[in-house]
């Protein structure tokens, strides 16, 4: 052994003598409490994907809206759009949350949960823009049908402009979000994967 | 307090330090150890039903503690007051010689990047390279190279 080999053999040494006088530190604490135990078992943790409950009351108040526009005689487009956007939209939830659990997403191991968040958020952003596109789409349309229809345009053409940019500061702001997750996910998995590639 | 409560809260107890340990390695400041250990202990109850069919207890803690000290960076802070510890140390601020010790500790394994310092840390538990490669998700050789690559970035560290 050489004294390069020696001196990081000793410091590594070192870090786990220091690592077990930290544990032993900490071993003395009380750490957890009543309290601590109650709010971990009894809060509502904030949900990062959609419920099982959600997904068919969304089902529901979308074929409703259907019926609706029908029954209420609003204009064809309306109600195709309606039936265009509840076809395409939950099947793409489904999509997006394919295999991810939220009481299981961090019990996988380091490679797996980054894979799945990675993957989960790709297809998550992909929906969205879908749902941008849609959105803008229908505004187009309803404005060559209501010009068409000479109905006055001012009001219309601010409201929409104004869902085209909300549509884009939102994935703007998902975007942004998304791509310090999908690079903090790289990492981890270029990190792991180095060897094994 | 039912069983399943009770039987969880005795693990909790029995791997408080570990929890603590890894929170504290992530941690810039004691508000973020307090934020981290309460999001682990959510994220445990959350899993706990599903870990009763696994066999190593503390091969699942330490996955779910590290996922959630990984994506912690990534994420939005989880919205809330945090409930306090009952922690008489202060491990960032205590100047006894015991926590120089751990600050020397701190400093050298936050020269690494998150994934290394997770390794690390398994290593530093005493944890085997098969359980570590359980843990991480990659095989035993892997483990491995990547401690080699840890010690080597260590080493040039030091220099």
């Amino acid at each position: 052994m050489n004294k390069e080999e020696f001196d990081i053999s000793q410091e590594l040494e070192q870090m786990r003598h220091d690592y077990a006088v930290l544990k032993e530190r900490f071993d003395k604490q009380q750490i957890i409490n009543e309290q601590l135990m109650e709010n971990a078992m009894k809060k509502d943790v904030r949900r990062l994907f959609l419920s099982k409950k959600t997904a068919p009351v969304g089902v529901a108040i979308a074929i409703l809206a259907v019926i609706l526009s029908y029954v209420q005689g609003m204009a064809w487009w309306v109600t195709l759009s309606l039936i265009i956007f509840t076809v395409i939209f939950f099947p793409a939830v489904y999509w997006v949350y394919k295999g991810v659990r939220e009481d299981e997403i961090y019990n996988g191991d380091i490679l797996s949960t980054a894979e799945t968040l990675r993957r989960f958020k790709k297809r998550y952003i992909a929906m969205e823009s879908g749902i941008c596109i849609f959105f803008f789409a229908f505004v187009i349309v309803a404005t060559i049908f209501m010009t068409s229809m000479n109905i006055s345009t001012e009001l219309m053409w601010r409201r929409g402009i104004l869902i085209v940019l909300l549509c884009l500061g939102t994935l703007t702001f998902e975007y942004y979000y998304a791509k310090r997750i999908l690079n903090a996910c790289d990492d981890i998995i270029g990190r792991l994967k180095m060897k094994d590639e | 307090m039912d069983n399943k409560e009770q039987a969880f809260t005795q693990l909790v107890r029995e791997h408080k330090s570990t929890i603590y340990s890894v929170c504290y390695m992530f941690s810039k400041d004691t508000d973020e150890i307090n934020d981290l250990f309460q999001e682990i202990l959510i994220r445990l109850w959350m899993g706990y039903d599903s870990f009763r069919a696994e066999s190593d207890v503390r091969t699942w803690i330490y996955r779910v503690a590290l996922n959630c000290c990984l994506n912690a960076d990534k994420k939005r802070r989880r919205g809330g007051e945090s409930v306090p510890l009952s922690v008489d140390i202060d491990p960032f601020e205590d100047t006894d010689d015991r926590a120089l010790q751990t600050k020397r500790l701190y400093a050298r394994i936050n020269q690494l990047g998150l994934v290394d310092r997770g390794i690390i840390l398994l290593w530093l538990e005493g944890l085997s390279y098969e359980e570590i490669g359980a843990i991480m998700g990659i095989t035993v050789k892997n483990v491995s190279f990547q401690l080699h690559r840890i010690k080597e970035e260590l080493k040039k560290s030091k220099l």
